[in-house]
């Protein structure tokens, strides 16, 4: 029984480590701790980016049937991961910036950032862009659901905040109110003086 | 005596100028040797460089010859790895082969520190044999003719060498005779090395439960009681990191994973 790769259903491909059942318990020492956290972390990020998943809560840990399920679950060794320890893992990885807290002020579910809000304002500005939309007005909805699938659609509202006032304190973009709600313009480059 | 070297005065006079006589003679004889030991160090130290240049690239690349040579060398009393401090000039002369160690020093610490992740600081000879070689692009197979090649025996002189690091590198040799390298300056009780001994063996892939160790007897066919079996577990666990614990086993409350002895693909 060496510990071995998997690949799911899905073509994700788990770390052998996925295969060892003391991965799926809060380890005690704080070395094996850090350790075992890292990867998990690892997991989830790369798993949210192949499947573009952008919230995980506690509950998918608890009740299965859902999409995180070929990752908190090892069917072939009888493990799950503890909902206790997903929720510490929670705050590994908001500590490191790597995801936050959806709706804040709680600890049940977060927003996953497989890219950081960043790296998502320059994909955003490079499809804006590239969709010839600069200076026209745009509401949140015609960026996250597009008539034609670009990497941004299913961008969840509060990463779309984000990134736009990334883009927004380099003078890119600007939050317009509009009879509908909110809108946004994008402003091209200019040459820096 | 007395009628020897006569009477009064003149004895004494001439009893002075023989042991003058002998000490003349003595410090002569004594200088002849010098000079004689002299020359016979002069000869075997040419014959050794000598040698150990000849032979270089057999020193290096054969581990049976590199054995043979330590062995005469450990054998008239000449440590190639002393270093350049303690060891003089042997250290100079045979600085190829003392290189080669530290060299592999070098390569055992960073398998040594990048595995000890996964393994908690414990390695076993054979499995850092492996990766040496696959370090150093030695093609995998028993072949100890092959050229380039690490042995055991080459791994148990480096890693006397790098005590003077202080890092705690050290062989530990378990009850079932298999040898381990281990990492972390940590002093390994009687039960641990029980522990590991038994979490490696077949099929358990580091496997351990508190009734596995209850149900096992020693040589005298004496069990452990309980608490002794959770202590030594929980002291593993808690205290050094040499094992994970997994609570969702349905047969057992928790069970131990000996990090080192999991296998990996």
């Amino acid at each position: 029984m060496a510990l071995s790769t998997h690949t799911t259903t899905s073509g994700f491909l788990l770390p052998s480590i996925h295969s060892a059942p003391p991965f799926f318990t809060q380890q005690p020492h704080p070395t094996s701790l850090s350790i075992a956290t890292d990867q998990w972390i690892q997991i989830i990020l790369k798993y949210a980016r192949h499947r573009r998943l952008f919230t995980i809560r506690v509950q998918d840990a608890e009740t299965p049937g859902n999409v995180w399920d070929e990752i908190l679950r090892n069917e072939r060794i009888n493990r799950k991961l503890l909902p206790s320890y997903l929720s510490y893992i929670f705050t590994q990885m908001v500590s490191r910036k790597v995801a936050a807290y959806d709706p804040p002020k709680q600890d049940r579910s977060i927003l996953i950032y497989w890219r950081l809000p960043e790296e998502w304002a320059e994909v955003l500005y490079e499809w804006v862009s590239s969709t010839a939309n600069m200076n026209t007005i745009m509401t949140f909805y015609e960026i996250t659901d597009p008539p034609i699938e670009s990497p941004l659609s299913a961008l969840p509202i509060p990463l779309l905040r984000q990134a736009i006032a990334i883009l927004a304190k380099s003078n890119r973009a600007q939050i317009i109110a509009i009879a509908e709600g909110e809108g946004v313009r994008f402003f091209p480059t200019t040459i820096k003086a | 005596m007395h009628r020897l070297n006569g009477v009064g005065l003149a004895a004494l006079d001439r009893h002075t100028s023989t042991s003058r006589s002998y000490d003349l003679l003595s410090t002569s004889l004594s200088q002849q040797q010098v000079a004689h030991l002299h020359s016979q160090l002069n000869s075997f130290r040419s014959a050794l460089t000598t040698f150990a240049t000849n032979h270089r690239d057999d020193i290096l690349h054969d581990p049976a010859f590199r054995h043979q040579f330590t062995q005469m060398c450990s054998s008239i009393g000449v440590d190639p790895l002393a270093g350049p401090r303690r060891g003089g000039w042997w250290a100079e002369l045979l600085s190829s082969v003392g290189d080669w160690q530290y060299e592999l020093g070098v390569q055992i610490v960073d398998i040594c520190v990048s595995t000890r992740e996964r393994n908690g600081g414990m390695i076993e000879l054979s499995e850092l044999v492996r990766l040496i070689r696959k370090l150093r692009g030695v093609p995998d197979g028993q072949d100890e003719k092959k050229k380039g090649t690490v042995t055991e025996e080459d791994i148990i002189r480096s890693v006397k060498t790098l005590s003077p690091l202080g890092a705690g590198y050290t062989i530990v040799t378990l009850d079932d005779g298999r040898r381990m390298v281990r990492s972390v300056p940590k002093e390994l009780d009687e039960d641990q090395a029980v522990i590991l001994a038994l979490a490696r063996a077949p099929g358990r892939y580091g496997k351990l439960t508190i009734d596995d160790l209850v149900l096992q007897r020693d040589e005298g066919g004496r069990g452990w009681t309980r608490e002794r079996a959770r202590g030594a577990l929980e002291n593993m666990l808690l205290r050094d990191g040499l094992c994970w614990v997994d609570e969702q086993d349905p047969v057992h409350d928790k069970v131990y994973w000996v990090t080192s002895a999991m296998k990996w693909d």
